[in-house]
């Protein structure tokens, strides 16, 4: 078990000013683990955004060279993030179309029926790093989403652990909150050990007359219930880390659900959509930190953005939800969208932030060992000025806004922006296959593998990337 | 396909008597047949059935979040657990179940989140369960045989008493009795035997071969499938004496609980799942529509879900009623939205009314529209999907992942089916938008609000369709569509797979040829007699597992 120690001189320095907005980190010294400074793991975020962008609005002003460049409108509140950026322009989705994540980080086209009916076909690239390296964290991986209220286990689910093997994410961040680190009272450790001891044997007792009753099934019905064994070990063998990990790092800064009827919880509420993706910028921050994990996914509303009114955002029409206002740029209105992309964009900048403030171990931050990637739906809404004036390009998955945040390590050079040609017919736009880059991610996260997802799809690394 | 015969046979006179027609008139006959598929059917009418497999399988499942929440409703008499802590269910076909989900340590830690949040709301009423605590072990052991059987579904097993007897023990060693009490039950409610629908052999394992359901399995089945939750006392003392497996006694018991209130439960889930109601009430209110409210938006799903009932419990032939009927639903809220001034009062009731393009079924009541409809843009696709999907059993491919040339630029003054039309003509698109879009088309008339009109950006309304691939055929308006969908053998056939999916759990397969003539060639259209029906075939209180 690795250790972690950080003094706490290191610690208080690098909250600076910023206090108020992170968790205060409390890194226990384990005894006898002094001076053992091993490097910080790398860790890896997928941020998923809904409903493509306004690719005029999105894409930077290129200048001379990959390293001179403008941002846009959309993406100017990473400014003061620029130089740990980099843009990946004219990616195309291999396998994606409008409106589902099941293609965007499993590389590969949809199964199952008519939408919203869409399954994956294979494991999600977050997934199979966390089999590499999630066994080293308190949970291999987390998948979080804010207010995912629809086709959780279809076209809404972006994390899948196989093919038709949905991980739908969890809109609560307070449970999670409390899942990782109590309520954040040091006084609670005997509590929480109590917990702990009493879920044990609940869980004890399941495995037993689990077992038991397997026994007298007949081998499909006993295949489902080995599951159900095989995860009630896992879950004790995660309550287990969880314990050892509250041991070692924990924050007394863990948010209270102010929910008053849990029928109708505030993290379900789509008018206090800001206030919730401030705890998950804290609950991700948090985790990382901590080590809970390192491989979190994080969907910012619903496939296609639905029932998202944007009540907070002025200037725009709050009767649209986010769905209609991507559509109002096929008929003129480019300005809402880019508005909404725009507070988004600042959304991830403050989260960007947070882990900049977050220090590690060698006077590093989190920033520098973490990987996020923005991920889409799909690229364009309407017509795109600079490549296709005449044509309706919305619902395309090419032309993808990706982009890359974070050094991994230092495996990733930043401040860049990477426009891929397009090849074949230019009139179709269609670039590189976005399997190159779930590649690159691998190979950034230390996972040396050279293909993913689907083999007709472009293989191999992203030319140019790393 | 061939017809089966409409003459009924002499038996099948009477509701009562089609209820307590036996079993072996209406199961499989056992007779081979070369495809043994439903299209086989024999000289007297009766269905032949495969002898291959009798009937499709049943998946071993988990309670769905429905029925979590009403087992522990009424097991404790608590306020359950919120929806949004339990596990998602799944779906297949639209309907929910968790047949299929794959498990993963995140769900059993919700179970046993909401079993944690169960102990804390029993713990005030401790006294009612063990009324005896100062006698300790010897009153968990009462609990086991009494509450325990009511628990598990069953009663308890010498290992399983011996097992929880031993986790109060323990705990008891070093906590107080509530404590210790309250981790045996917690622990029970974690337990598989509460959590999955077990309809284990009880003569040991058999793949393929059907064997009868216990009493107690047969119980669960009835009462979850008609009520959505555990059976009640009279149901659990018949499976006791084993009376239950009795024919007489099972229909007498199929028939009261189809009689009892809490029947209601079952009717609602169906057609939520089924029509997707429960989108209604999360329809968005759009600034452009001021009069769309979110208190109209309640009486939207109010007057479906009241429409559908009303289906389901009264009308004689209640497809028929689902898309066409003179009865409404209205208030004053909806007869302003309406506008036809069919009610004035503040509470919804059933009013006639009638029947003209405005106002004919659930295709011309708004909330629904607007659900199906999702935005306005691309609505004439979803509703048509929606419709040949759920309505027609259409089967629709994902879209292709190939490289589709870019679409047209939008023309400020298309209408909508213009637009859609133009959208998806290229035959890429066209080989699967022909069987959604002339669906979507016949609607056209209501707007994305469910409003009716005469004009599309100052175009009059084309609301013609060819509904290809079905017997419904060319269409003029939602009325015209409704009739048509109202006298299709296609539409019927689909219906009867709809109900056979909820109340089986699973998905006809070849071999349910047999179940699926029952609900064709069966005399009655009601709806809530056809799920009579079909809790009395073997195929119900009989069990394949499955092979693998």
């Amino acid at each position: 078990m690795r250790t972690r120690t950080i003094s706490r001189r290191t610690l208080l320095r690098g909250l600076g000013g910023a206090a108020l907005a992170l968790p205060f980190l409390e890194i226990m010294e384990r005894p006898g683990a002094k001076g053992q400074d091993i490097a910080s793991p790398r860790r890896f975020l997928v941020w998923s955004m809904p409903n493509g962008t306004v690719t005029d609005h999105w894409r930077p002003r290129a200048g001379v060279d990959e390293f001179d460049f403008e941002l846009s409108e959309i993406l100017s509140p990473l400014e003061r993030h620029k130089g740990d950026l980099v843009v990946i322009q004219h990616l195309m989705q291999f396998g994606g179309h409008a409106h589902h994540w099941v293609s965007s980080l499993t590389g590969r086209g949809p199964g199952g029926g008519a939408f919203p009916e869409l399954i994956a076909r294979g494991i999600s690239v977050d997934q199979y790093l966390a089999g590499k390296i999630g066994g080293e964290s308190s949970v291999p991986s987390l998948q979080l989403g804010c207010q995912v209220t629809q086709n959780r286990e279809t076209v809404g689910c972006a994390s899948w652990a196989g093919p038709g093997q949905p991980l739908p994410a969890e809109n609560n961040p307070y449970l999670v909150f409390g899942k990782l680190f109590g309520d954040g009272t040091p006084g609670s450790v005997d509590a929480i050990a109590k917990q702990l001891a009493r879920r044990k044997s609940i869980l004890d007792s399941v495995k037993e007359q689990s077992a038991s009753l397997s026994r007298s099934l007949g081998s499909a019905d006993q295949k489902i219930l080995d599951g159900y064994l095989s995860s009630v070990r896992d879950l004790e063998v995660r309550l287990d880390r969880l314990a050892q990990g509250r041991a070692q790092c924990s924050t007394s800064d863990v948010p209270t659900d102010p929910s008053a009827d849990p029928n109708q919880p505030v993290w379900l509420d789509r008018r206090r959509v800001p206030e919730v993706m401030e705890v998950f910028r804290r609950l991700i921050t948090a985790a990382f930190a901590c080590d809970r994990t390192r491989v979190i996914t994080f969907a910012v509303s619903n496939d296609g953005g639905a029932f998202r009114m944007h009540e907070w955002i002025a200037g725009i029409d709050h009767g649209k939800d986010w769905h209609g206002h991507s559509h109002a740029v096929e008929l003129g209105d480019r300005a809402s969208e880019t508005a909404i992309q725009k507070w988004y964009y600042e959304e991830l900048a403050r989260l960007v932030d947070a882990f900049k403030e977050t220090p590690e171990a060698d006077g590093t931050t989190l920033l520098d060992h973490s990987l996020l990637f923005v991920n889409n739906e799909y690229g364009p809404n309407g017509p795109v000025d600079y490549l296709a004036p005449d044509n309706n390009l919305s619902h395309y998955a090419r032309l993808m806004p990706y982009s890359l945040i974070g050094r991994a390590g230092g495996a990733l050079r930043t401040g860049r922006n990477l426009i891929y040609p397009i090849l074949g017919n230019p009139r179709e736009v269609m670039g590189p296959d976005h399997t190159q880059l779930l590649v690159s991610i691998l190979n950034l996260m230390g996972v040396p593998d050279q293909e993913f997802g689907d083999p007709e799809a472009m293989q191999g690394p992203l030319p140019g990337l790393a | 396909m061939p017809e089966p015969s409409n003459t009924p046979a002499p038996w099948f006179l009477g509701l009562l008597a089609f209820a307590l027609a036996t079993s072996s008139a209406l199961g499989c006959t056992g007779q081979v047949n070369g495809n043994g598929d439903r299209d086989a059917v024999g000289g007297s009418g009766q269905p032949i059935c495969s002898s291959a497999v009798p009937w499709g399988p049943t998946a071993l499942r988990r309670l769905r979040r429905v029925e979590y929440r009403n087992v522990v409703r009424d097991l404790f008499a608590i306020e359950p657990p919120a929806m949004n802590l339990l596990p998602d269910d799944g779906r297949v076909g639209g309907f929910t179940t968790t047949a299929g989900q794959v498990l993963t340590p995140a769900i059993v830690e919700k179970y046993v989140d909401a079993a944690e949040a169960v102990a804390t709301a029993i713990r005030p009423k401790l006294a009612q369960l063990f009324p005896c605590a100062d006698e300790g072990a010897a009153c968990v052991e009462r609990f086991l045989v009494t509450e325990g059987e009511r628990i598990f579904r069953r009663p308890l097993t010498g290992e399983e008493k011996a097992h929880y007897l031993a986790v109060y023990t323990t705990a008891r060693a070093a906590d107080p009795f509530e404590e210790s009490a309250l981790l045996v039950v917690e622990s029970m409610l974690v337990a598989p035997q509460f959590l999955f629908h077990i309809e284990a052999n009880p003569e040991g394992p058999s793949p393929s071969r059907a064997y009868a359901l216990t009493p107690f399995q047969l119980a669960s089945r009835l009462s979850f499938v008609l009520w959505q939750t555990l059976p009640d006392e009279p149901l659990f003392e018949h499976a006791r004496t084993g009376a239950l497996v009795e024919p007489a006694t099972f229909r007498e018991e199929a028939l009261r609980l189809m009689s009892d209130a809490r029947a209601e439960a079952s009717a609602r889930a169906f057609f939520d799942d089924w029509l997707m109601l429960d989108a209604i009430e999360r329809v968005a209110v759009d600034s452009s529509v001021p009069e769309l409210t979110e208190e109209l938006v309640g009486w939207f799903a109010e007057e479906t879900r009241r429409y559908v009932d009303h289906v389901f419990w009264e009308s004689e032939d209640s497809l028929s009623d689902l898309f066409v009927s003179n009865v409404r639903l209205r208030n004053r809220a909806l007869s302003a939205y309406y506008g036809d001034g069919a009610s004035s009062q503040e509470s919804l009731s059933l009013v006639t009314g009638d029947i003209d393009e405005r106002s004919f079924g659930l295709l011309s009541q708004a909330g629904f529209l607007a659900a199906i409809t999702r935005n306005p843009e691309a609505g004439i696709i979803y509703r048509g999907r929606f419709l040949r999907e759920r309505l027609l059993c259409g089967k629709l491919a994902p879209p292709p992942p190939i490289e589709l040339p870019p679409l047209p630029s939008i023309e400020p003054g298309m209408t909508g089916r213009e637009r859609i039309a133009e959208h998806t003509s290229t035959p890429t698109c066209s080989g699967c938008h022909r069987l959604m879009n002339d669906l979507g088309f016949a609607l056209e008339h209501f707007d994305h609000v469910g409003r009716y009109r005469e004009e599309d950006h100052g175009e009059p309304i084309d609301a013609t369709g060819d509904i290809v691939d079905s017997d419904v055929g060319a269409v003029d308006g939602a009325l015209d569509l409704s009739r048509k969908l109202a006298s299709s053998r296609d539409v019927r056939a689909c219906a009867e797979r709809q109900l056979f999916r909820f109340v089986m759990g699973r998905e006809p397969t070849a071999s349910d040829g047999c179940m699926l003539e029952a609900l064709a060639s069966a005399p009655t259209r009601n709806f809530r007699d056809l799920f009579l029906l079909l809790t009395q075939q073997r195929a119900f209180y009989e069990r394949v597992e499955p092979l693998e």
